[in-house]
Parts: structure tokens; C-alpha cells; sequence
């Protein structure tokens, strides 16, 4: 054992990435890019993998946020129609009350925000159940957001970005390069701020976080507004891709986000879990849907193999931190 | 074979991935005799009840285990009971949601065990006229004070740890394992314990007692096994003990005191509560502490004293900021300060250890620097970013100072010893620097080596100008320790000791006071 750990200290980061949990998530993604290849050989082309990486920023919004709730060990079911809710204000915004793109986007974060605060209001200072309370919210945002929109598509084509929304700068949409710069930020948030150490912190034992002076109802309170806005993030990729706002938008998108967190290495029981692992879960998610969808795969079964991949992630989550603890020993 | 051992270890060996945890150890306990199994944290105590009891199954270890002359390979814990070998853990884990009868007859809910050869019940739904008869006639027989169809969640830690034996006994082991029963009772229950395993004595059960407290092994053990770094010290009769030797036999060394003596001046105070009120968060008009007020003074060590029960810990969490106070004023400099949370008690400088270490203690799935420094982020951050290379920085005089046992400031915590764990807590507390340090049990279930070492550590702070407050309910560790003591009673302050007049029996008249006179008397006020 001292001898493989002296072998990893000398064969520098190669080996060091290829030890990290992240990089099992790299494995099946690349066993399902094979399998799609044989069964479609054009499948390697710029179009499909463009096609791949600019559709997972949708879910990959609603992930990050649920990765924040879930290494604080609660649950966010909110974060889908949440999203949904902060699209349409958004579309109301512009077609009803000809705002502004600032203003609009402003809106927009804003709902997500504070539909967020309601979930951690209730949950951190109340006592209710995150799984309770979030699933009251994702209710209340659906109806809302039928509600407010009347269930009419809610056009932005008065902010005049259809011509922005069209640019594709390196091929790829610039909804992408947002969403690399958002899976960025939140790694410096996790893993270099005062508040990403307090939150894995509580997420690991709350009670040991509190007796270290820590304000757990606080770091939780945060995590769920931040759950919450990027939830709205979402909505408005949703809202900005499609060029209108539509409250049929992120439904059952919680259960997917939840999903991708369980893939990319969020711990389920909270504390641990990195940005990184975030992007992948959230690629191999997509890239997995997207290559059953292309190859014709009945509906059906896409939800049984979905199933199916989740349990294998889980399952070797679970070998990897028995390993992990045995060579602890 | 000699048949008067009812069970017999022989050459007990456990390897884990580089550390031999059981070194060739041997244990043999004679029919209706209490054997006493002493050791340190990390002697291999643990792991050899955990042989006896088949959490790790027969194969996994070697050398033989012989019952009543015949050799037994247990592979689980159920088969373990099926052999006759009970075993009560040291952390009680009742079921709270069911009675004292059904959780005793969990496992055997229909009482086939108790029935005749033969005439197997059919019936598949539970009997509760026979099973609360059988519960009362078993806890009658072992003189344990229980109700059978008590309500699990409103019994006393106490309470409960009997429970638990009954739980084994239920089964009727011929060998009874203890694993530090006496860890969390206070004086009297640990009382109605020994009661019980006399009791059990005499009816011809053999008991394995472990425990860390030297005068229980005196009190109530016929023989005494000490083990040492996963092999066999020493075994010694009734007849050989001797408290100096058994120390020296534990630690592998002599050890001149196991309190340290303290001649520091007491300062100033700095430290004060008034008339502290909190209510029961379940009862009506009724409080749970009731106007304690007390000072500490720099450099003081004041002893928090009193029965399980008895509101210290409760007067702690309420300084703490971890329960609302519904009257009540906290000083500091003399100064009043409003605490609501624990994170406006770290800033004005109080700083806590609690007593459960495993659900207040650590985060188990990080290593040692990160759990010290948490605490205090501040300290190792620029704006608001962590710098990881100053972790280390940070928590490496505490890891020296404190002489934690570990391969490196990296090392997981949950790998750590018991001991050990309690000074990486104690090392969280002190990284926020603080002026008031409040320590609840602090050598609650950690070996002599260890607690010796806590005491140091107290004096050094004491030294610095600390105000310290300690909670125990080890009363030689409570009066050798503190400077002065307040005990308490029933949520309320029951009087003050100076060191000089602090002995057992004035402490224990002070902390069984009862206040029922004076409760009438201000409900009547009220009234």
C-alpha cells in the first residue's frame, strides 16, 4: 500500500485524474459514445457533439443548484418548475410590460431567488421537510406559472436578441460558454470560499457544525436561494433558446437534476461533491438520452436504461468509498 | 480442558490491513463469575468483543472460541445469541417508537423460545397478555426496574442501558458481555447496575464487565484481564488488586498522578449568568433550568456537578446558544452579551465540547486539519476564499500541542481512536481562540492515558487565563479537577463548593436536593 501511494505521488497528475472519482463518470460516457458510433457511424461529428454539449446546459442549471441543496443534506424537488415560474416572469416581462433585457433577466433570477428563500425559510427555520416544502413549491410554481401565463407562450422577441441567440461563436451556442463560466464560478465557490468549506461542513454533520460555531440555518438558507436562482437560470436558457417563455418548460427537470448530482459523485447524504464531477454527471446524462434518442430507441426504454444507469452510479459511488475506506485501514 | 471455564478464547488473533489488532490474546471466564477486561482505547478490547459477539464472523480470525468445553463458530451476531453469548454495546440503540416489552421480545415477538417443545402457535399475531406476563416475570427475576409497557422514548439514559440488558438476557446467555454499560449513568443508576449483575452472578451467569473506570473493576469484578496494544498483559484475581498496578499495566508505564496539580492564580472574573431560565420544550410550566446564576473567574476551572439529568448540560447549551432562554443574562467583561446562536457564542469567545461525540463531535468523512480548522475559517481565508496552505499552518500547532496520535494532519478522523477523536474536538474548540471554555464530559469514555493528558491540557489553558468550565460525572475527576463547584439539582443551583470542602458525600447530599417545596411555592405565587 505505502508502495502504490509513494507510485501516485510520483506519477503526477495523470494518474492523480485517473483516480478521482470524476473520472468513472468519463468511462460510460465514452462506452456509450462507442456504442453509438458502431450503431450510427456519422454519430462523431462536430453536429452531434455540438448538438450534445449546448443541450445539457439546461438540465446542467438546475443541477448545480440541486448539487448546493443536496451537499447541504436537503432535497430541492422545486428546481424544475421553479425554473419554469421564472421563465414565464421573464416573458411577461417583456411582452406584457415591454421591460428591458436587464431588467427581465433581473426578474427572472430574482423569482427563482425567492421562491428559494420560501423553500429555505420553511425548511431552516421552521423545521418542516425539504421533501415536503419543495414539493408544496413545485406545485405552487406550476400553477403560477399556468396562472400567469395563461398558458400562452410568452414571446421575447421584443428584447430584440433573436439575432444574439442565432450567433453560434466556436459552433456552439453562447448559452454553453455561460454555462462553462457558471460550472467555474461554482467551483471556486465550492471548493475555495469560506462559505463552500461551511456548507460541506453542515452537509458532513450539522450537528458537529454547529457546536463549531457554524450557522447551519444560515449556510442552508444560502444554499437554497442559490438553489433557487439557478433554477431560474435554467428557465431563462429555456426562455432564450426557445425565443418564448412556456409554462410546459422543466417539467420533471428536479428528478433529472437529482439524477445527474447522483451520477457526478454529490454525496446523497450531503458534505461531499465538486463541480467538475457536476458538468460530467450532467454530460453523461445528456449524452446518454441523446444517443438513445438518435438511435431510435423506444421512449420506454430510454427510461428503463436511464433507471438502470442511475442504480450502476450509485452502486459503484458505494464500491469507490468502500476502496476508499479500506485503504484508509 | 479444564470445564470450570464457561468460555474459554484461545490465541485470539485479528489482522487489518497493517495492524494486528488481537495479537494471540486469551480470555477465559469461570461459570457465575463478573470478569473485568480493562485496556485502553485502541488496546483491542473492541475487536475481541467483536469475535465473541461474530460481527466478525468465525474465519475472518484465528485461533478458537470453546463454550462450556465444546468449540463454537459464530457467524453472526444472531448466531451468537444462539450459542448463549449476549452482548449489550456500549451505545444504547432502542427502538423508540415501541414499548419496553416489545422491544426486549423483538426478535421473538410470539415467544416461541419460552414455549414448550413441540407445540409451535400457529397464530401469526402477537400475544401481548403473554408477552407483557413473560416481560414482567423476566424483569422481575433480574430485579430490574422497568415497566413493560413504558413509553422507550420517555425512559432515562439509564433507563434504557437496563433495557438493554434485559433485551439480552431475554435471550438467556450463558456468558453476558457489558461493553462500558456505565459510560452515560449517573452515580445511582450505575448503582441499580451493579445490582443487577450481583443479581445475575448469583443465578450462575457469567459476565464480561468493560469498562475504563478503575473502581468499578475494584467494586465489582472477581477477576480482571488487561490488555495492552492487542495482546495480554496481565489477569489478576480479587485478591491481587491493585489500582497502581492495573494503571501501569494499561498504559505500559507508571504513572506518577492521574490528576496533575494546578497552581495558577485565579484572576478576575470574566465570566457570568444570571437568573438563566430556559423552558421544557415539551412541558407546560415547567423549566428545565430555573434561575442558575454562577461566575468564572481567569484562570479558573469551575466544576459543573449533579446527577445525569440534573440541567448542566442544559445550562451549557443555553450559554451555548444551542436553546432559547426565556429569562436570563450572560456577561462577558462584564459587559451583557445576547447569544442566540453558536456562532454569536464563538464570536464573543465562548467555545463548547460536548458530551456526544459522535453526533456533536466530527465530520467523519474529513481529516483531521479540516475538522480543527473549521471552526474558525476566518483565521485560515483571505476575504472570503480559503487558503488551503494555510490549513496545515493552522492546525498543526494544535496537533503537536495536543499530541493527537496520527499518521499525519491528513489522516480521516473516523480512523482515529476514541481518545484521539476527543482532542481533535477539543482542538476545533480551541482554534477560536477562545475565552471561555465550556468542556461536557470531556473524558467521557477515553482511557487514562488520554484523560491524563486532558487534564495537562485543562491546566495549560487555565495557565493562559482561561475560564473554564467542566462537566463530569466522574465526581474524583469533578473535585480534583475544578477550583471551585456549583451542583445542581433539578434544573437549579443546589449550592457551591470551594476546593477545600468539596467531598463525595457533601456533593452527592447537594445534587440530590429536591426543590418540590419551592416549585409549590411559585406556582402558587403565580397563581
Amino acid at each position: 500500500m505505502m508502495r502504490l501511494k509513494e507510485r501516485n505521488e510520483r506519477s503526477g497528475l495523470g494518474l492523480k485524474l485517473l483516480l478521482t472519482p470524476e473520472f468513472g463518470i468519463l468511462i460510460p460516457i465514452l462506452i456509450v459514445c462507442v456504442i453509438t458510433t458502431i450503431l450510427k457511424p456519422n454519430f462523431l461529428t462536430w453536429k452531434y457533439i455540438s448538438s450534445i454539449l449546448v443541450g445539457s446546459v439546461f438540465i446542467g442549471a438546475a443541477t448545480m443548484g440541486e448539487s448546493l441543496v443536496i451537499m447541504a443534506g436537503e432535497i430541492d424537488l422545486s428546481v424544475g418548475m421553479n425554473g419554469c415560474l421564472a421563465g414565464v416572469m421573464c416573458g411577461i416581462a417583456a411582452s406584457q410590460w415591454g421591460l428591458g433585457l436587464v431588467p427581465c433577466v433581473l426578474i427572472c433570477l430574482l423569482t427563482g431567488a425567492v421562491v428559494g428563500a420560501l423553500n429555505g425559510v420553511c425548511v431552516c427555520y421552521l423545521g418542516l421537510s425539504s421533501w415536503i416544502t419543495t414539493l408544496a413549491t413545485q406545485f405552487i410554481c406550476q400553477g403560477l406559472a399556468v396562472t400567469i401565463s395563461q398558458g400562452e407562450p410568452q414571446s421575447i422577441a421584443s428584447l430584440g436578441l433573436s439575432s444574439v441567440t442565432r450567433a453560434k461563436p466556436l459552433g456552439l451556442s453562447w448559452l454553453f460558454f455561460v454555462f462553462v463560466l457558471l460550472i467555474v464560478l461554482l467551483d471556486v465557490l465550492i471548493r475555495r470560499t469560506r462559505y463552500g468549506y461551511s456548507l460541506r461542513s453542515v452537509g458532513g454533520n450539522q450537528e458537529a457544525s454547529v457546536m463549531a460555531g457554524l450557522n447551519a440555518r444560515r449556510i442552508k438558507l444560502i444554499a437554497f436561494i442559490l438553489a433557487g436562482t439557478f433554477a431560474a437560470v435554467g428557465g431563462l436558457f429555456d426562455t432564450l433558446n426557445a425565443g418564448a417563455a412556456n409554462a410546459a418548460f422543466g417539467s420533471g427537470r428536479e428528478f433529472r437534476a437529482i439524477i445527474c448530482c447522483a451520477i457526478g459523485g454529490i454525496s446523497m447524504t450531503g458534505g461531499a461533491g465538486s463541480a467538475f464531477g457536476i458538468a460530467l454527471g450532467v454530460l453523461l446524462f445528456h449524452t446518454l438520452w441523446y444517443c438513445l434518442r438518435i438511435l431510435d430507441v423506444n421512449t420506454n426504454l430510454q427510461l428503463v436504461l436511464i433507471g438502470l444507469i442511475l442504480v450502476l452510479s450509485v452502486i459503484m459511488d458505494i464500491q469507490r468509498k468502500r476502496l476508499e475506506a479500506r485503504k484508509l485501514v | 480442558m479444564e470445564t470450570n471455564y464457561v468460555l474459554e478464547a484461545v490465541n485470539i488473533t485479528k489482522r487489518f490491513p497493517g495492524v494486528l489488532a488481537n495479537d494471540a490474546v486469551c480470555l477465559n471466564v469461570k461459570y457465575g463469575e463478573v470478569l473485568g477486561l480493562i485496556g485502553e482505547n485502541g488496546a483491542g478490547k473492541s475487536t475481541l468483543l467483536k469475535m465473541l459477539n461474530g460481527i466478525y464472523p468465525s474465519g475472518s480470525y484465528e485461533g478458537s472460541l470453546v463454550l462450556e468445553g465444546t468449540e463454537i463458530k459464530p457467524s453472526s451476531p444472531l448466531d451468537a445469541i444462539r450459542q448463549g453469548i449476549g452482548y449489550v454495546p456500549q451505545e444504547t440503540n432502542v427502538l423508540k417508537n415501541f414499548s419496553v416489552a416489545e422491544n426486549i421480545y423483538m426478535s421473538n415477538l410470539r415467544l416461541e423460545s419460552l414455549q414448550v417443545q413441540g407445540r409451535h402457535s400457529k397464530n401469526p399475531f402477537v400475544d401481548f397478555g403473554k408477552l407483557y406476563q413473560a416481560c414482567t416475570e423476566l424483569l422481575k427475576d433480574n430485579k430490574i426496574d422497568l415497566d413493560p409497557k413504558a413509553d422507550v422514548r420517555k425512559l432515562s439514559v439509564g433507563q434504557q442501558q437496563m433495557l438493554m440488558i434485559a433485551r439480552a438476557l431475554a435471550t438467556k446467555p450463558k456468558v453476558l458481555i457489558l461493553d462500558e454499560p456505565t459510560t452515560s449513568l449517573s452515580a445511582s443508576d450505575v448503582e441499580s447496575l451493579f445490582e443487577v449483575v450481583r443479581n445475575l452472578k448469583e443465578h450462575g451467569t457469567s459476565i464480561i464487565f468493560v469498562t475504563h473506570k478503575l473502581e468499578e473493576i475494584l467494586e465489582l469484578t472477581d477477576r480482571v484481564t488487561i490488555l495492552r496494544d492487542g495482546r495480554n498483559i496481565s489477569t489478576y484475581k480479587k485478591a491481587e488488586y491493585d489500582t497502581m498496578r492495573i494503571i501501569a499495566d494499561m498504559i505500559g508505564r507508571q504513572m506518577s498522578d492521574l490528576y496533575p496539580t494546578r497552581d495558577n492564580p485565579v484572576g478576575e472574573e470574566i465570566f457570568r449568568v444570571e437568573g438563566l431560565t430556559v423552558e421544557h420544550p415539551y412541558i407546560a410550566n415547567r423549566d428545565l433550568i430555573h434561575e442558575v446564576s454562577f461566575s468564572v473567574h481567569s484562570g479558573e476551572v469551575l466544576g459543573l456537578g449533579g446527577l445525569v439529568g440534573a440541567g448542566r448540560s442544559e445550562v451549557c447549551s443555553a450559554i451555548y446558544g444551542m436553546m432559547p432562554l426565556k429569562s436570563g443574562k450572560i456577561f462577558l467583561d462584564q459587559k451583557e452579551i445576547h447569544i442566540r446562536t453558536t456562532e454569536d457564542a464563538v464570536r464573543h469567545g465562548i467555545s463548547m465540547v460536548s458530551e456526544d461525540r459522535k453526533r456533536y463531535g466530527l465530520n467523519f468523512s474529513w481529516d483531521i486539519q479540516k475538522n480543527i480548522v473549521i471552526s474558525n475559517l476566518k483565521a485560515v481565508s483571505h476575504a472570503c476564499f480559503v487558503l488551503r496552505q494555510k490549513i496545515r499552518g493552522r492546525a498543526e500547532p494544535y496537533f503537536q500541542d495536543l499530541r493527537i496520535k496520527a499518521p499525519s494532519l491528513n489522516t480521516r478522523v473516523a480512523t482515529l481512536s476514541g481518545g484521539n477523536q476527543q482532542k481533535v474536538v477539543i482542538a476545533r474548540a480551541l482554534n477560536t481562540e477562545p475565552k471561555v471554555i465550556i468542556l461536557d464530559e470531556p473524558t467521557k469514555g477515553i482511557d487514562v492515558g488520554s484523560k491524563n493528558e486532558i487534564y495537562q491540557l485543562i491546566n495549560q489553558l487555565s495557565a493562559t487565563g482561561a475560564a473554564i468550565i467542566i462537566i463530569s460525572s466522574d465526581l474524583p475527576e469533578l473535585i480534583a479537577m475544578s477550583d471551585r463547584m456549583v451542583i445542581m439539582a433539578e434544573g437549579r443551583v443546589a449550592g457551591e463548593l470551594q476546593k477545600d470542602e468539596a467531598k463525595e458525600i457533601r456533593i452527592m447530599q447537594l445534587a440530590t436536593k429536591t426543590f418540590r417545596n419551592e416549585e409549590k411555592r411559585e406556582q402558587q405565587a403565580a397563581v
